[in-house]
């Protein structure tokens, strides 16, 4: 019987590893920011610690985003949105993460922005070579037009 | 606007190197979270890749300091510990460092569950910390 009590506190310390951070990566984020440091001599990861460092990222993702949806909710709102996200850094105490993430943030919008209005240019395009047949000056003339569009957006 | 942007420097720097993924599959172990939007996502994405940074940096002092060029499941503790914030939410819930034998228990456990369905061992946790705020 406390065999059996044994193995169900031991299952329970146990975690499915497709709920978990892939190993392989939190392995390659901890060592890219080690040979980043400028210390005296190379510090590297017992393989056995990256278990702790795994744990203590899936926490924070758990941590983080309860409280983001804290936020979320007293705002009346049912979708977590990226201003929650910073707010909740702020109240976790976290806020020096704030900057960085604003800016990748920002390179994020303007990444997605581009692509959509990447994608609408081919749709148009696309369209335009369904109904007419593309001739040389209209071809070239419509296309002119789009580029100018997006390029004023 | 030139049309000659790098693009390929926009890409690189927004690079993540956690698949979105896998961190939205673990916030949704937490039932009381409904929906995230991609951006929302990306940031917490982001944001726990830093958080493993500071850890490594931090951990990495402790290290050294202790005159040690690995870091250790205790430096990782030391380093937690040191640190209020990240100490609040998270000391209790850090795997001990284990004996040998019990190292050999749970990889022989982890190997055996894996393939089975997850086991409502994540809600544990979930509640353990919570129960924090409370």
């Amino acid at each position: 019987m406390s065999e059996k009590e044994k193995e169900n506190v031991v299952t329970e310390k146990v975690v499915s590893e497709a709920d978990e951070l892939p190993k392989t990566i939190v392995r390659r984020v901890v060592k890219d920011k080690l040979s980043q440091l400028s210390m005296d001599s190379e510090v590297s990861v017992l393989r056995d610690s990256l278990q702790g460092f795994c744990e203590s990222a899936r926490i924070f993702i758990h941590f983080l985003s309860a409280t983001a949806n804290d936020v979320c909710k007293e705002s009346n709102r049912q979708i977590i949105n990226a201003e929650d996200v910073f707010k909740a850094l702020e109240e976790i105490e976290f806020a020096e993460f704030v900057p960085p993430l604003r800016t990748s943030l920002e390179e994020f919008r303007q990444k997605n922005a581009k692509r959509k209005s990447e994608s609408l240019k081919a749709k148009e395009t696309s369209k335009k070579g369904k109904k007419k047949e593309p001739s040389s000056t209209d071809g070239v003339g419509n296309k002119e037009e789009d580029e100018d569009e997006i390029e004023e957006e | 606007m030139a049309e000659q942007e790098p693009e390929n420097t926009i890409t690189e720097s927004v690079q993540l190197e956690i698949p979105t993924r896998r961190v939205k599959r673990i916030m949704k172990l937490d039932k009381d979270i409904n929906k995230v939007n991609a951006e929302a996502l990306f940031v917490i994405t982001h944001a726990t890749e830093l958080f493993l940074q500071f850890l490594a940096e931090k951990s990495a002092r402790v290290a050294l300091e202790k005159k040690r060029k690995t870091i250790k499941l205790e430096h990782l503790r030391v380093a937690v510990k040191r640190h209020q914030p990240t100490s609040d939410f998270l000391l209790d819930s850090l795997p001990m460092p284990a004996q040998p034998s019990d190292q050999q228990l749970l990889k022989d456990r982890a190997k055996s569950r894996s393939n089975k369905k997850p086991v409502p061992v994540g809600t544990r946790r979930i509640d353990a910390f919570f129960q924090k705020f409370t």
